[in-house]
């Protein structure tokens, strides 16, 4: 009998064991977001398109946006300190291993484009209407963007429009151009000609003037299609009659932060440094001011050649810091160079909230003038026109009144070809231009010879500024390390193999 | 082996109470008798005799001698001594006994946790450490983890910060994980999951380390770093003892760092200015001044000693057992100011441990505890601005004050961090963690052999903290942060097991084990900055003008069965085998279970017939185990895909206001599963003369596959990492135990504990690459210092190599790399001409080769010194901090170290300090900045004093003991910096011995008194 209830007992038992269980195994992510619940209506999809802007905001608010455009005559960089980076691409030494060229110069691209690529396949479950189209039409405009940075900065680069693998190939740079000349079509169809209240938003016109900037560098090295530049003026031609943006009257005006948003500016990053977010703060007041005399970072400054052709005037007077705490003039400063003044609001080391430009309306002047000479052959009455209110402006003088002192005329295809070049130096000098001017011209070796040895940083023992062809090689920067040491069967760029 | 203290104090006792000591008896066999030392025929005093089962006893006098009454002639009474064999002798019609006891120095007969359930020492088969209270009462400390620091092979203990409560890292024999958690497993009373920091460690009655598959594989899924297992104190039979510890301690910086002074920096200034083309800009008289006020000791200014960095510890508690009902009560109070100014730690931990025998076959009992532990500014992540590295690189020309009494913020020279004054001083973080638990437990003895225990445990964990910056300690605006977390665990365990001795050779063991455990937090935070009106600080977040929120909540789960077979022959034979099988919530169903066996085998050579009556050897055991393990280290929902907010992820769109945005972020992965650890380990335990002098040794080899490794993919995915399992890591090391009574006289007692481990983690496969990057980057280095290579170990630094400094005799091969004499000579291991990223490679390795402790217990009359040392040998230190105070990095501006005094000039070229050059290139990563960190560190002096009891006139006191004590008193290191045993990486596997400033550990100076009453 004792025996028996034992026995129950331990049945009894060994039912708990098998019945106690008060625990689930299974997941439920409550709090996190995951793909499957997302983007079901716009304001999903805009969501997802402001985690796009957010890459695309901090690659222009800090110095190092700039880092691959060092090979312009424009801007150099000191000896010592953590400036690496910067002299390697000043002397065409440039190396894979530098962190910021991947921080700076390839991974917001790439973020930029792994978030558009949300949006963009995601948008269609969503109920077709306009305002659904014009938010993908965002998404499209900065994948566009982003790749027309890296297919300049890096040529053949993988075309990602789903989830990345990991193993995909360099694609060729034509395909790349392809990529973005149907990604802004699509902007340029679908997007609104302006936001109401949110002017960092890509509109219409920014998506036309960015497409005949992407005309007309595929007009130049490598891929030559030179039927492109009357597309480009087309395209420019349409943004400067048609759109809503003209020139301030006063080239300083651009450059304070009180005029954020002004008539001129077709696209600028929104920048705000009462936001409580240092990534969105425009940092060059701290970047590219001068270290030793005024507490900035010394990341950039201009060259000295450059600075002296630069034409008198305004502009140059806005462009250029030349006297440090008041009073020690540059040649006699640390460093002995100029120091960019504009794209830092005028202020030194400190973050500001002056808007960052990614296009202004100067340039659709230039885009145009300079597309329109080469498609027709010879400069028309509208491209003069285009070119000299930039030179007015930059004179102090009206914009849109003739004036026969600063104002271009009779000039040969290629005399015109050279001042829209140098005509765009001076309007954009360290606005990361003027390398890409230079490359898509293959006036490496011309620019560089000009440069005030041995006052500037002695160039990498390969290049000869006799000879553009020894230029070629480093046109494109090297793709970071981090990426070649993941993908080792791809080839790295010429300049670093 | 057990301390001495305990046998002085037994012996004060019986010397001062022959019978008080004891509940006096009251039954009605009046018994006597003499104990003596069986070897020297000397009698013994203070052994104490107690009867089985009752709670009554008596100590032997001086002559040996003792009297009791027993209950009936079916009493049984126990005789134990220290150093002595027990004897357990039946009344029967015996009155008057005359005992010999046998010399014992081994703890062979004890009985130690193993989890789920204790054995006894001689019957392990696995590799396990064991720490009794004895061990470690001869040292003051507040940490549970110090308990085993330096005491137990293959664990190593770094204090890696020396900031007041700061949790140290834990690493059992190695490292198995990259990227995944390397923290071995808690499990305290039965209950998996604790954290170290809440426990008095006078609380604690065992600690066992488990090492080896057999033992750790009990522990299934999470394993496979080592499981360490707490216990706590119980009462006991006798006296109700009420013991009362108090310790002071006064603490000091152990070290200052040689830092230029005010002129000194002034005309370094000059000189970078003069090298650049520019004007200085100190003239001869503001030098002179300076060189007469000498400037700001920012070391001076921050760190605090003696009596303004007190430690102070109080603990209290009750013990014993009464009609069935045992209790242990105690309270403890720590409050430890750091040597940092503005800096503590405190502690308020309360624990009532109780048992009932409901009756003969059923026992219950229910420990809770309650812990309150505060720490003030011990955490600043961004350590460049933190006090103690900002005071290394700060320039020492500003005032540590303002005229208004303010602290300095910026310097006008130097470091872009704020002042270290500032950054102590204008930080208010206060972490608040209250931790409760609650056990119960019942023991049911259904019939012979066969038991059910249930364990039933549950612990929630509160966490406040709240974060305020003052606008000058800011480098932007002012910060206000006040963030929460519940963590909550329940956890219920059922044992049923049946054991059995067939013929009497056949002990046979079964157990099987169902566990279930859940857990779940949720968290919420509310960040402001730039605040209206500073003075609110973190009391209302709502009057910052930018606002943050967040809050968030996590839950898994876990169901464990086990089955387990022990079983020996003869107690010569042994076999244990075991399996487990997991189920853990974070994995997709596919991978949920998995089976984690073991067996280990044994046999005690000394019990066969040709050892067993050896003199010379008392034991000796040959054992072998095998087996997986696994290691779950991953977080919950790891397995969905996710999409990502955030403030890295928003923008502003309309110039004035930041918007959210919503990216995509890491793809899902349903193929996510354990790490599993195979580990084979084989060990031999020998005892020499009635274990005088015992020994143990184990060699291992643990080999990890499928590693939760956050594997690097191409940065054009858009996502850097995904965790996927690939990989492996080997860890092979061998682990020595000595201890030994070297004199044992009746005055004079001297034992020596020795231990010995050296464990080498190799990583041999990442998944088809060669190399990643797991670590992360630090203040001061451009690049992530540390390389994890196939073939190559966990540690290991990555740098240029450093040659010294281009002489004069070398100017032209200086200048082929555009270098002058007097700038940095780095090997071009290329030789392609140029010094840049391609000439990296391994300059030095973050582990130890091997680490030991040595503890030394002298006993003579009431003194007893105690003497503990603790070294680390072989493992280099990244000094960063150095690299940046010699001008190496690019976020200082000026050297603030000594020896930059000593950089090159003409006349000085026997250096490796470059000159100020415009052409010099030179980064922190550099060999120079490699140095050796091996150290031998005086870890604990302590003299202690048991009052005589002829000089107590009260019978209040059972025994008084005093002590001062000396802890880091001396390291003996050629490491430049404050402390070889800190890391600014904290918990990390990959990033190792790493300095960046960080907080270093203090000496100490304790005195400190116990009280039994």
């Amino acid at each position: 009998m004792k025996y028996i209830k034992q026995n129950i007992f331990i049945s009894c038992l060994t039912l708990i064991f098998l019945m106690a269980s008060c625990v689930s195994l299974d997941e439920n992510p409550e709090g996190l977001l995951t793909p499957e619940g997302f983007y079901n209506n716009n304001n999903d999809l805009k969501a997802g398109v402001i985690a796009a802007y957010r890459p695309f905001m901090e690659f222009y608010l800090n110095a190092q946006g700039g880092l691959t455009t060092l090979g312009g005559d424009d801007v150099t960089a000191k000896e010592g300190g953590n400036k690496a980076p910067y002299r390697g691409f000043d002397r065409f030494i440039a190396n894979p291993s530098y962190g910021w060229l991947q921080q700076h110069s390839w991974d917001p691209l790439f973020k930029t484009v792994f978030h558009t690529n949300a949006v963009i396949n995601n948008y269609t479950k969503v109920e077709e209407s306009f305002a659904r189209d014009a938010i993908a039409a965002e998404a499209f405009f900065l994948r566009g963007w982003a790749y027309f940075r890296l297919v300049r900065t890096f040529g053949p680069i993988p075309i990602i429009t789903n989830d990345a693998t990991g193993e995909e190939p360099r694609s060729a740079v034509s395909d790349v151009y392809d990529l973005i000349i149907s990604d802004l079509e699509f902007a340029a169809e679908k997007l609104p000609g302006v936001w109401f209240g949110e002017p960092g938003r890509v509109n219409k016109w920014a998506a036309k003037l960015l497409l005949a900037k992407v005309y007309l560098t595929s007009a130049g090295w490598p891929l030559k299609e030179t039927t492109n530049y009357a597309k480009a003026a087309e395209l420019a031609k349409e943004v400067v009659d048609d759109s809503p943006f003209r020139l301030l009257d006063s080239y300083e005006d651009l450059w304070r932060e009180e005029n954020d948003n002004n008539k001129e500016s077709v696209l600028a990053i929104q920048a705000c440094a009462d936001c409580g977010d240092w990534g969105l703060s425009n940092r060059m007041p701290f970047s590219i001011g001068s270290e030793v005399e005024e507490g900035g970072w010394d990341d950039y400054y201009a060259e000295i050649s450059f600075f002296e052709e630069f034409p008198e005037g305004p502009r140059k007077e806005v462009t250029f810091q030349t006297t440090f705490s008041g009073n020690i003039p540059w040649e006699q400063s640390s460093q002995g160079h100029p120091y960019y003044l504009k794209t830092r609001g005028f202020q030194v080391a400190t973050i500001n909230s002056l808007n960052a430009y990614v296009l202004r309306f100067a340039d659709a002047h230039l885009i145009y003038a300079e597309a329109a000479n080469k498609a027709e052959g010879n400069p028309n009455n509208a491209a003069y026109e285009s070119i000299n209110k930039i030179r007015r402006r930059a004179a102090g003088a009206d914009p849109d009144a003739a004036n026969a002192s600063v104002d271009l005329s009779g000039l040969t295809s290629d005399e015109f070809h050279e001042a829209v070049i140098a005509e765009r130096a001076w309007e954009f000098a360290a606005e990361w231009e003027r390398w890409w001017d230079l490359v898509r011209n293959q006036m490496v070796a011309e620019a560089t010879a000009k440069r005030d040895f041995p006052n500037e940083l002695p160039l990498n023992a390969l290049v000869d500024v006799n000879s553009e062809a020894s230029f070629e090689p480093f046109y494109y920067a090297p793709i970071p390390l981090n990426e070649m040491l993941l993908r080792p069967d791809w080839e790295q760029n010429p300049c670093c193999q | 082996m057990k301390s001495i203290t305990t046998t002085l104090l037994r012996r004060c006792w019986a010397i001062l109470f022959p019978i008080l000591a004891f509940q006096t008896a009251t039954g009605q066999l009046e018994i006597s008798g003499t104990i003596t030392n069986a070897e020297e025929g000397n009698p013994i005093a203070g052994a104490s005799i107690t009867v089985l089962g009752e709670a009554i006893g008596a100590f032997s006098d001086e002559q040996g001698k003792f009297a009791l009454s027993v209950a009936s002639e079916e009493s049984e009474i126990i005789i134990s001594y220290f150093g002595f064999a027990k004897q357990q002798i039946k009344i029967g019609a015996q009155r008057v006994f005359n005992i010999n006891l046998e010399p014992d120095y081994s703890s062979l007969e004890e009985v130690v946790v193993v989890g789920y359930g204790a054995k006894k020492k001689v019957d392990i088969t696995g590799s396990i450490s064991s720490v009794s209270q004895d061990d470690f009462e001869a040292q003051p400390i507040t940490r549970v983890s110090d308990i085993l620091q330096g005491r137990t092979a293959g664990v190593q203990i770094n204090n890696t910060n020396g900031s007041p409560g700061n949790n140290a890292r834990i690493r059992i024999r190695g490292t198995n994980s990259i990227t995944g958690s390397g923290n071995p497993l808690i499990v305290l009373d039965g209950v998996i999951g604790a954290s170290l920091g809440a426990i008095n460690p006078a609380d604690i009655q065992s600690m066992q380390v488990l090492k080896d598959a057999s033992a750790t594989a009990l522990y299934g899924s999470r394993g496979a770093n080592g499981v360490i297992l707490v216990t706590t104190k119980s009462g006991q039979n006798g006296k109700t003892n009420v013991n009362f510890d108090a310790f002071w301690g006064l603490q000091s910086l152990p070290k200052k760092i040689n830092i230029v002074d005010a002129a000194t920096y002034a005309g370094l200034i000059n000189e970078q200015l003069a090298v650049g083309g520019a004007a200085p800009v100190f003239d001869e008289e503001t030098i002179a001044e300076l060189e007469a006020s000498g400037g700001t000791d920012w070391q001076d200014e921050i760190y605090r000693s003696g009596s303004e960095a007190l430690l102070q510890n109080y603990s209290v508690s009750f013990s014993g057992k009464k009609d069935g009902l045992g209790f242990f009560i105690s309270g403890n109070l720590v409050d430890n100011q750091g040597i940092l100014i503005n800096n503590y730690y405190d502690r308020l931990a309360l624990r009532s441990n109780l048992s009932f025998e409901v009756n003969e076959r059923i026992d219950v009992g229910l420990n809770v505890t309650y812990s309150k532990e505060q720490a003030f500014n011990g955490f600043i992540s961004d350590l460049l601005f933190a006090p103690n590295a900002a005071a290394m690189i700060f320039d020492p020309i500003s005032p540590a004050f303002q005229e208004d009494g303010t602290p300095t913020k910026f310097s006008n020279y130097g470091s872009i961090a704020v002042s270290p004054t500032a950054s102590a001083l204008g930080r208010e973080d206060e972490r608040n963690t209250s931790t409760q638990t609650a056990t119960f437990f019942l023991n049911y003895d259904i019939f012979n052999g066969l038991t059910y225990s249930l364990t039933a445990g549950l612990r929630e964990v509160n966490y406040t903290g709240t974060n305020f910056v003052a606008a000058y300690a800011s480098t932007g605006t002012n910060v206000a942060n006040v963030f929460n977390n519940d963590f909550s665990q329940f956890q219920h365990t059922h044992l049923l097991q049946y054991q059995n001795a067939i013929a009497d050779v056949h002990n046979i063991t079964l157990k099987a084990v169902f566990e279930e455990q859940a857990l779940s937090s949720y968290g919420s935070s509310s960040l402001g900055s730039n605040l209206l009106v500073e003075d609110v600080k973190v009391n209302n977040v709502g009057f910052a003008n930018v606002q943050q929120i967040g809050s968030g909540q996590s839950q898994e789960g876990i169901r464990s069965y086990v089955g387990r077979v022990e079983y020996d022959y003869a107690n010569k034979y042994l076999l244990t085998a075991t399996v487990r099988v997991d189920g853990s919530s974070k994995f997709s169903e596919e991978n949920r279970y998995s089976v984690f066996p073991s067996v280990a085998v044994a046999w005690r050579v000394s019990q066969e017939d040709f050892l067993a009556n050896s003199d010379l050897i008392s034991n000796l055991k040959l054992r072998a185990s095998y087996g997986q393990i696994g290691n779950q280290g991953v977080n919950p929902y790891s397995s969905f895909g996710l999409l990502q907010f955030g403030l890295p992820f928003n923008a502003v769109l309309d110039n004035s206001a930041s918007v959210i945005g919503i990216a995509p972020g890491r793809f899902a992965n349903p193929d996510l599963k354990w790490e599993t650890t195979t580990q084979i380990d084989v060990g031999l335990d020998f005892g020499f003369w009635d274990g005088r002098l015992n020994a143990s040794f184990d060699y291992y080899q643990k080999n990890t596959t499928d590693l939760l490794l956050n594997v690097s993919v191409p940065a054009y995915t858009g996502i850097a990492t995904e965790l996927r399992n690939v990989g492996e890591v080997e860890n092979k090391g061998f682990e020595i135990d000595l201890g030994a009574v070297l004199f044992h006289t009746d005055n004079f007692w001297w034992e020596s504990s020795f231990n010995f481990a050296r464990n080498r983690t190799q990583v041999l496969d990442l998944g088809g690459v060669d190399a990643i990057f797991p670590g992360r980057g630090f203040a001061g280095s451009g690049s992530i210092v540390s390389r994890v290579e196939v073939g190559g170990q966990l540690g290991d630094f990555l740098g240029f190599v450093n040659e010294g400094v281009w002489t004069t005799a070398e100017a032209d091969q200086a200048a082929e790399f555009g270098l002058q004499p007097g700038d940095t000579k780095y090997s071009d291991l290329n030789n392609d001409g140029i010094i840049n990223g391609d000439d990296v490679t391994i300059i030095g390795n973050g582990t130890p080769d091997f680490i030991w402790g040595l503890n030394n217990s002298l006993a003579y009359k009431g003194f007893e010194l105690n003497i503990f040392l603790q070294s680390m040998v072989g493992h280099d230190i990244f000094n960063i901090q150095r690299a940046i105070m010699l001008g190496a990095s690019g976020d200082v501006r000026t050297p603030t170290h000594g020896d930059i005094l000593d950089r090159w000039t003409p006349e000085n070229e026997n250096t490796v300090i470059p000159a100020f050059s415009p052409t010099n290139f030179q980064a922190p990563e550099d060999s120079r900045f490699v140095e050796d960190g091996s150290f031998i560190r005086l870890r604990n002096v302590r003299l202690s004093y048991q009052l005589k009891p002829e000089s107590f006139n009260t019978n209040l006191f059972q025994g008084i003991t005093l002590f001062v004590s000396g802890q880091n008193l001396y390291t003996l290191t050629n490491y430049k910096g404050y402390d070889p045993e800190i890391s600014g990486s904290g918990n990390s596997n990959v990033d190792l011995s790493i300095d960046n400033g960080t907080y270093p550990n203090p000496r100490v100076i304790t005195l400190g008194l116990s009280l039994g009453f």
